[in-house]
């Protein structure tokens, strides 16, 4: 038995043996507190997360639509053959693997293609899997008739990109491509590493409107990545659908005619920036991107040297020409350093002041005398050497970039180039040598140094069409969600204008409507239609004349604006000035329809409607 | 005797309580292998193990606990027997060759070597009286048979049991009257025993510049040679004498120079000790110790299954994900589901209110044990409780606190609840033997 004194020692210990153990549980639940009560919920995520696996199934893309709902850019249907294994398949030895490769044998033989890699698959981490897709409709049939033994096996429909018009219009829209490892970190989000993403185009710059949000399976797994059991499936939302600005009848058309050039046609309306052609050729087809076997065709694009992917009309650089012209005499006569009467002398041609150069005419025989009127009609360079001397490079640098012409732009389909407005500090910090006054006169004449776009030169039509100006070049008409919802609808935006004096304009203009009716420019006169336009033609070392051409009508109350450049095309006048008498015919041709069906139109006399077919 | 005496003599919640947990660990059991095809082998294990375990129990309850007096070195022999046999002939699982082929089942010498370690240290310490066993020549024993047991443990190798040896020596030291003094050596001691791997492991990690300068020297210290170390550790002790002797001339720090002499040496030789233990220390149990610093660092290997056992308790939250609904356990994502794991099932499918009701019963069972030892007839029967309950009591809350990541993985199971035939039984004799000693208690 034990002491008195012991006996408390023993209750006092026991009492505090039991007293630690309360203290050790109430710690231990305090813990499961915190674990299962507050951290509970984001836990049961991350245990959701760890044994739930998603099988994606690709959304359909958007579909763009010209200007007048016509589908340029769709998806076409194609068929998805999917394998998943049930539990039961897998019992740890090797028949549910063999039974997996009897079936693949069978389905080869069915649909005519080799499975090689499907068939090494190993059996352990076999889930939910794609067996073979792109299968056409024959072969789909084909599995589901003969098929109905292969309980493992089901078939998905998933969308291809599509572009119904092939090479027309490639620039504008774009093409697809695997996503880089740049663009997967910078844009994260709705993205996956295999997804397919705009690289170029309508289809990079609204990619997150027209990429929609991707499907799938979702499917429970163990540890090893085995499949248990199809949890959900969640079905793909389609992209949002984009109307463009673009008439994809007169896009076809210009492309046609432009069959076997190389060069670009910008057209908009200068009333709202609108863009309603946009031509860079030579053209590719963006639906070798989307296809697999498309591999060796992308190949030949990127080695052509006429380089198709290049969009010429936003980024090709070319030297104005004599469009150029436009500007030299708008800064002459804007700030007021030229009288219009004033005269000189074109013998065809011009010797520059001390260092006795001598510089051509382009006609060899010279024009006589020459003021402003004749001089810009009949574009001679005598004249504008003069004009160019007078302003001196200051002037017509400062004239230059009001006209924006090295003013990079970003639009709805890429960047825009800057072009290259030369300046003695430019020529100082690039070549390490002197302004010459030869230099001045080049310029003068769109020649030496100066580079622009036929984007820019369509924007000066459009500038000078609206007596100064400019409104925002956009592609895109509005955005429609898949249900109807409009998500965007565009609104057109000055933004810019020329601030020249009200007098110079109608000069300009004036002179620009005698280029038509008398001058280089002929070879776009309509009868009928008040067509304002300067021709160009662009020295080029490696080859012959670039052939450029710019215009508007109807001078009154304008419509539309081009800007023609053909590569080696010769004379602009001879070469440009057609071709845009061709679009302009097919875009009027057309308005006249449209006006005779809803009212009697004004601006066209009804000898118009005769003469134009 | 008639149902009313026997069930006023027995304790019955000290059998039902053992029961229901078996029966529970049965379910998640199940419900843990129910998608691994040898399931039902283990389910038909564990049952066949409860029944013995049952049957055991009640003989034990019989068996009158004072019996073991007499033959304890008996025991003590046949313990060692076993476990130096288990050595040579023992079959290896894990990595540890503890378990003998008996034919039917396997068994676990270990376990036995627990219940005869805690009859044996109760034995003897039930001759000295409380003035008596602060004497260091009655504490050398005690000492010397725990080393007995221990090192043929640690050869198999099996840390995690030996690990287990120590709570009820500590108990039944601290019950026998050893003055708490002592314990505060001893657990000084114990928590220098880990610095120096912890502060390798911190090494690795990469902390913030202020600790970066303090640990940086505790690190360039300790991995001094050993004669660097004693050096600067004479100097350092002479120094305090200094100190101590000149300075603080006052009585009141004076009275407890003794003891603060008797600190320093315990935590000097808890320094080198723990230098060897560094050396000494495998592979796998430093990362152990990294993964119990920071799991995310190594979320796939060192840090896998806390943070996998972490999510599955968690995500049980209130009231869990269901019965045979869990996936972090049965998909495979937790490793040892059936055994140390179990509890991790437990609290997946049956939430925070299945963990509190299994908390809740173990410590019924412990409460009831305590009980006992309350009531014992002697000090003997009184000590044999305190020892299995705190083999039991510390056994679980090691086990919950490594499920739960507040302590590195140490590998020992649940009681009663964890897949495990020999500690199954084991569990239940020792519960026999409790119930032994009720049954006999003051006042009966």
């Amino acid at each position: 038995m034990l002491s008195e004194n012991e006996y408390h020692v023993i209750y006092n210990r026991i009492n505090s043996t039991l007293l630690v153990f309360v203290l050790l549980f109430l710690f231990l639940l305090a813990n499961l507190f915190v674990l299962q009560v507050l951290k509970g919920k984001r836990l049961y995520y991350t245990s959701r997360m760890n044994c739930t696996k998603i099988v994606y199934q690709p959304a359909p893309r958007g579909i763009i639509f010209d200007h007048l709902g016509r589908i340029v850019a769709d998806n076409y249907p194609s068929f998805v053959l999917y394998y998943t294994p049930t539990y039961e398949d897998e019992k740890g030895d090797n028949s549910g693997k063999d039974k997996l490769v009897a079936d693949i044998e069978r389905i080869e033989k069915i649909i005519n293609i080799k499975l090689d890699s499907i068939k090494r698959m190993p059996s352990r981490g076999a889930g939910l899997m794609k067996v073979v897709d792109n299968l056409s409709r024959e072969q789909m049939f084909a599995l589901l008739e003969r098929g109905i033994n292969l309980r493992n096996f089901f078939l998905e429909i998933e969308y291809k990109r599509r572009y119904r018009y092939n090479k027309i219009g490639a620039h504008i829209l774009g093409h697809l491509g695997v996503i880089s490892k740049e663009e997967y970190n910078l844009l994260r989000g709705n993205y996956r590493i295999d997804s397919l993403i705009g690289k170029t185009g309508v289809e990079r710059s609204f990619d997150r409107f027209l990429r929609g949000e991707d499907g799938g399976f979702l499917v429970q797994v163990d540890v090893y990545g085995k499949q248990i059991k199809i949890l959900d499936k969640i079905p793909p939302k389609p992209g949002n659908n984009i109307y463009l600005t673009i008439d994809w009848e007169l896009q076809q058309f210009i492309e046609e005619e432009m069959k076997n050039l190389c060069g670009a046609v910008v057209v908009m309306d200068p009333t709202d920036g609108k863009v309603l052609a946009l031509v860079s050729l030579p053209s590719f087809d963006p639906n070798v991107f989307v296809t697999a076997s498309g591999d060796s065709s992308i190949r030949d694009f990127l080695n052509d040297p006429k380089h198709p992917l290049l969009n010429r009309a936003i980024n090709g650089l070319y030297p104005p020409g004599s469009v150029y012209k436009i500007i030299t005499a708008a800064a002459a006569i804007d700030s007021g350093k030229i009288k219009l009467e004033r005269q000189f002398f074109c013998p065809g041609f011009f010797i520059l002041g001390s260092s006795k150069k001598i510089f051509r005419c382009w006609k060899e025989e010279g024009h006589g005398v020459v003021s402003f009127t004749k001089g810009f009609s009949q574009s001679c360079d005598v004249y504008f050497y003069n004009l160019g001397l007078i302003c001196g490079i200051n002037l017509l640098e400062e004239y230059g970039k009001k006209f924006l012409v090295n003013k990079p732009l970003e639009t709805e389909i890429g960047y825009v180039q800057p072009g290259l407005v030369p300046s003695e500090r430019w020529k100082r910090e690039r070549y390490r040598s002197l302004w010459f006054e030869g230099d001045t006169i080049n310029i003068a004449i769109g020649q030496g140094y100066l580079l622009t776009t036929p984007m820019m030169l369509c924007n000066l039509a459009c500038m000078i069409a609206n007596r100064g100006s400019l409104y925002r070049p956009y592609f895109v008409k509005k955005i429609v969600s898949p249900s109807g919802m409009v998500i965007y609808e565009a609104t057109p935006k000055k933004i810019y204008d020329l601030h020249l004096k009200p007098e110079t304009y109608k000069i300009i203009i004036d002179a620009m409507e005698r280029v038509v009716t008398q001058g280089t420019g002929q070879a776009c006169y309509i009868p009928g239609i008040k067509v304002a336009g300067k021709t160009g033609t662009a020295q080029n070392p490696l080859g012959k004349d670039h052939a450029l051409f710019v215009a508007f009508a109807p001078v009154d109350d304008p419509k539309i604006a081009i800007s023609v450049v053909i590569e080696h095309g010769g004379r602009g006048g001879a070469v440009a000035a057609p071709l845009a008498k061709k679009i302009l015919q097919k875009f009027f041709n057309v308005t006249t329809q449209m006006s005779s069906s809803t009212e009697k139109s004004s601006t066209f006399s009804s000898k118009e409607k005769v003469d134009v077919e | 005797m008639n149902i009313k005496e026997v069930i006023h003599k027995i304790d019955l919640t000290l059998y039902i309580t053992p029961i229901l947990l078996s029966v529970i660990g049965l379910i998640f059991l199940h419900s843990a292998l129910s998608l691994s095809p040898e399931a039902p082998i283990l389910i038909r294990k564990q049952i066949v193990s409860l029944a013995l375990g049952i049957v055991l129990m009640l003989i034990f309850s019989v068996i009158s606990y004072r019996i073991y007096s007499m033959f304890i070195w008996l025991l003590y022999f046949f313990s060692i027997l076993l476990l130096l046999i288990v050595l040579v002939l023992g079959v290896s699982f894990r990595g540890c060759r503890g378990w003998l082929n008996l034919g039917i089942f396997y068994f676990q010498p270990a376990e036995i070597a627990k219940i005869v370690y805690i009859l044996l240290l109760a034995d003897y310490l039930s001759l000295w009286s409380i003035k008596e066993v602060n004497n260091i020549k009655v504490l050398i024993v005690p000492i010397l048979l725990s080393f007995s047991y221990l090192l043929p443990i640690i050869l198999q190798p099996d840390v995690s049991s030996a690990l287990l040896f120590f709570p009820p020596l500590l108990g039944m030291l601290y019950f026998s009257g050893v003055s708490v003094v002592k314990f505060i050596y001893i657990f000084v001691f114990t928590a220098f025993l880990l610095l120096k791997p912890l502060v390798s492991c911190f090494s690795q990690l990469t902390p913030s510049p202020f600790h970066k300068n303090f640990l940086l020297l505790l690190y360039n210290f300790l991995n001094l040679p050993f004669l660097a170390k004693l050096t600067i550790i004479v100097l350092f002790f002479l120094f305090l004498l200094l100190l101590l002797d000149k300075i603080l001339k006052n009585s009141f720090v004076a009275r407890y120079r003794k003891h603060v002499f008797v600190l320093y040496f315990v935590i000097t030789f808890g320094i080198i000790i723990s230098c060897v233990i560094d050396n000494w220390l495998k592979d796998y149990q430093r990362k152990r110790l990294f993964s119990f610093l920071a799991p995310e660092l190594d979320p796939l290997g060192a840090g896998y299954n806390v943070i996998q056992s972490k999510i599955a308790i968690g995500s049980g939250r209130i009231f869990g994900k269901g019965l045979f609904q869990g996936t972090q356990g049965r998909l495979g994502f937790l490793p040892a589901k059936h055994s140390d794991f179990i509890f991790s099932i437990i609290g997946e499918e049956m939430g925070f209110c299945g963990s509190l009701i299994v908390l809740i019963l173990f410590f019924i069972l412990i409460y009831r044990v305590l009980v006992t030892a309350y009531n014992a007839r002697d000090k003997f029967g009184t000590l044999i409780s305190i020892g299995i309950a705190y083999l039991l009591g510390i056994n679980i809350v090691l086990n919950i606190g490594m499920v739960i990541g507040l302590l590195p993985i140490i590998g020992v199971p649940l009681p009663f609840v964890s897949y495990g035939g020999s500690a199954l039984v084991a569990n239940f004799i020792m519960i026999g033997i409790l119930q032994s000693i009720y049954i006999r208690r003051r006042g009966y």
